[in-house]
């Protein structure tokens, strides 16, 4: 099924569904984005608190261990001459400080009388349960003047702490010695008083600090050297090749910063993963640090993002089904309405509608479908009424153009030296054409020819009463004018809507050839003589009848020879158009009669014009009645 | 067909164009009605342009006579060409209807 067949519903529901689901993974990025950015900044500043803990508590060992020393250094002072209280000294030292593995007051070579080196030693023996043993350190195997712990504080004449190392005579341990120089009187130089600090309380209270579960916490020494178990790998490496060994400046940087005694956050790339790092200084010249992924801090808010997300999932499947239950619900009436405008396709206009209760957009549908209904209901009425109408109007337009055709004669009686035809060419709608011509008595032929303004039924109508007319006056032996002016009378009479005809009425007396007639505004008729000339009878023109009452009409007469013919013609000949509107016209007209051979009978001479003018038209439609009437004289 | 009606000081001038033939003769009526209004009717038509009229076309021109004269007015129609004048004359309307 493609798309565009899927349903309304199901569209709108996807829809839906998507522009929902975009907006909700914007929110979603959008908070993850800053929650983790929180989170990150919230894990160094608790790290930096933890580190910063860690570090004051380390310092307290630290002091507790300068402070024993620097509390005793005096006693040193004092008995510089005595050699064998040093021993005393030391044990003091070592035996009233808990923090103190080892201590060793060591002379400057040769101080005393014989002993090139001279340096008691006290220490716990773990061996033998922490008893405090003494022993003097140094000989050609130990020759402590060369040693860090002795070196510094002999030549910078200051306290200082050594680098962290392994103390081989005193038990196998990690150890740092703080070392305090001792002048005699003089402030000569004469020897090193020193304390060394088990290492292991500094790297057993690192280890209790894991603010997440694969972060570091290292300690390092003035040097860079990690102060840390001595079974560790890290052991006796330092944390400036650990930095450089990441290959990332901000790393190395940081290593740097911490060497320089500086505190700081930094965060760097190692394997793909970035870490951050707090560090700080301690005061004996270390410094601490707390190195973390950034990963592990930002588990729980994954875990968080995950669950919002199958949330959203959740919620946008439920959506989706719930919108699509809706909008079925919904749209679940232009099904019907569907069913309505299917049946009133099919022309069941007064289908019935599907029941709408709410009062909304699919009511006013519903509304304008009824509207709609009445609408075309009253439209196929109306158009039922007019096609109706119509067809009476053009079976009454068939019946008009019969009353025509059947009233004028289409054939005429014998008229021994007159002969004659007619013809009558109606246009397409019904004209106002006609014609006429009955022998009166034996020797009397009464005629006309006519046209009545207009087209149509009222054509027709005007035309049937003009031959009633013309048939009833000619039985009261009236003059030809006379004829005329009572015709005109009688149609003035009852001419509301202004129809007028033009016409020529006459009559020939068969023993003479005498021809009376009267024209009443019709065109004048062509008169080819017994030598074929042809011309216009003279005509007084008069006026159309129906248009002044009491017009006195005026006849005339001529005699016609034998041989000679008469053309009757209405103006559907001398104003038939060509399609650029060129009209036959009465030159054309004469010239064509001028050419009839003198043997053509009436009837041909009457089909030769309607040949010639239907040459001259061509295909324009016949606009117009052609009326042609001829006689002929023999 | 075309026709244009001017007023000017109580005399009303107006002019046909073209041809009135059945097709027309219905829209030229219409086009005439308000000549047929006037009160006290003083009309001239100038019938130069016009190129011919059909029997109907006269049945106008009749009808505005005959409302013309109704109201004791005057009508009359100018320079109209000799083929049209033709048909005037043939039908006896040039005895009804003035033409100059």
């Amino acid at each position: 099924m493609s798309w565009r067949k899927k349903s309304f519903s199901y569209r709108l529901s996807t829809d839906f569904v998507f522009i929902t689901s975009i907006l909700f993974l914007a929110a979603l990025i959008t908070t993850a984005f800053i929650s983790y950015k929180l989170i990150a900044d919230e894990a160094t500043r608790s790290a930096k608190n933890k580190l910063d803990a860690t570090v004051k508590e380390i310092e307290i060992e630290i002091q507790k261990v300068e402070d024993a020393v620097n509390g005793i250094a005096w006693l040193v002072e004092e008995h510089l001459d005595d050699p064998d209280y040093m021993y005393h000294i030391t044990r003091k030292l070592v035996s009233e400080s808990g923090t103190v593995f080892g201590s060793a007051v060591a002379f400057e070579p040769d101080s005393f009388e014989g002993m090139h080196y001279y340096s008691p030693y006290s220490f716990k023996d773990r061996s033998a349960g922490s008893e405090i043993r003494s022993i003097q350190l140094g000989n050609d195997d130990y020759d402590y003047f060369s040693m860090e712990w002795y070196r510094k504080a002999a030549d910078s004449r200051q306290p200082c702490w050594s680098e962290p190392y392994v103390d081989e005579g005193g038990g196998g341990l990690e150890m740092s010695t703080y070392s305090r120089p001792v002048f005699d009187k003089e402030g000569k130089f004469k020897a090193v008083i020193t304390a060394d600090f088990y290492l292991g309380v500094a790297s057993e209270i690192i280890s209790r600090v894991q603010p997440y579960a694969n972060s570091r916490t290292v300690l390092a020494s003035a040097s860079g050297k990690y102060i840390i178990d001595k079974d560790s790998p890290y052991f006796g490496l330092d944390i400036l090749s650990s930095c450089k060994s990441i290959k990332d400046s901000r790393a190395i940087a940081a290593a740097e910063d911490m060497l320089g005694g500086q505190e700081g956050v930094a965060s760097y790339k190692n394997n793909g993963n970035t870490s951050f790092l707090v560090y700080g200084p301690l005061k004996n010249g270390w410094s601490a640090a707390i190195v973390c992924d950034y990963k592990e801090v930002l588990r729980n808010a994954g875990r968080m993002q995950l669950l919002l997300l199958i949330e959203a999932v959740l919620g946008l499947i439920l959506l989706f089904l719930l919108c699509n239950s809706i909008s079925h619900r919904l749209t679940r009436p232009l099904l019907d309405f569907e069913k309505s405008a299917r049946g009133i396709a099919e022309g069941d206009f007064n289908t019935s509608l599907p029941q709408i209760d709410s009062d909304d957009e699919i009511k006013h549908l519903r509304d304008s479908f009824e509207y709609m209904q009445n609408s075309l209901n009253t439209y196929i009425y109306e158009l039922k009424e007019t096609t109706a109408s119509k067809e009476r109007i053009e079976s009454e337009l068939a019946i008009a153009s019969q009353i025509q055709m059947g009233i004028v004669p289409h054939s005429f009686p014998d008229l021994g030296r007159v002969s004659l035809s007619a013809m009558l060419k109606p246009a397409r709608e019904v004209g106002g054409d006609f014609y006429d011509c009955f022998l009166h008595d034996k020797d009397t032929v009464y005629f006309t020819i006519g046209d009545v303004s207009g087209k149509g039924v009222p054509a027709a109508l005007v035309m049937a009463i003009c031959i009633s007319a013309f048939r009833f006056l000619s039985n009261l032996d009236l003059s030809i004018s006379q004829l005329l002016t009572k015709m005109n009378d009688s149609l003035c009479d009852s001419n509301e809507a202004n129809m007028f005809v033009t016409l020529l009425i006459g009559k020939i007396d068969l023993r003479t050839g005498r021809m009376s007639y009267c024209n009443a505004g019709h065109n004048p008729p062509v008169l080819i003589g017994p030598d074929g000339k042809a011309g216009f009878l003279g005509v007084k023109p008069n006026i159309a009848i129906g248009l002044l009452k009491e017009f006195k009409y005026e006849e005339q007469e001529i005699d016609l020879a034998p041989g000679s013919r008469m053309l009757f013609y209405t103006d559907g000949v001398t104003e038939a158009e060509t399609v650029s509107k060129a009209q036959y016209g009465e030159d054309r007209l004469l010239s064509w009669a001028g050419r009839i051979p003198s043997g053509y009978s009436a009837e041909a001479v009457c089909s030769s014009l309607y040949a010639d003018v239907s040459t001259f038209t061509g295909d324009e439609p016949q606009n117009d009645d052609i009326t042609i009437m001829t006689m002929k004289i023999e | 067909m075309n026709i244009t009606i001017n007023e000017e000081d109580g005399k009303v001038r107006a002019s046909v164009c073209g041809r009135v033939d059945t097709t027309n003769a219905e829209q030229f009526l219409q086009g005439v009605k308000p000549l047929m209004e006037i009160e006290k009717p003083d009309i001239e038509i100038d019938c130069g342009e016009l190129e011919y009229t059909s029997s109907q076309g006269l049945r106008v021109f009749l009808m505005l006579q005959k409302a013309v004269s109704a109201k004791k007015g005057s009508m009359v129609l100018t320079r109209m060409r000799p083929q049209v004048k033709e048909v005037f004359d043939i039908t006896g309307f040039s005895n009804i209807i003035r033409i100059v």
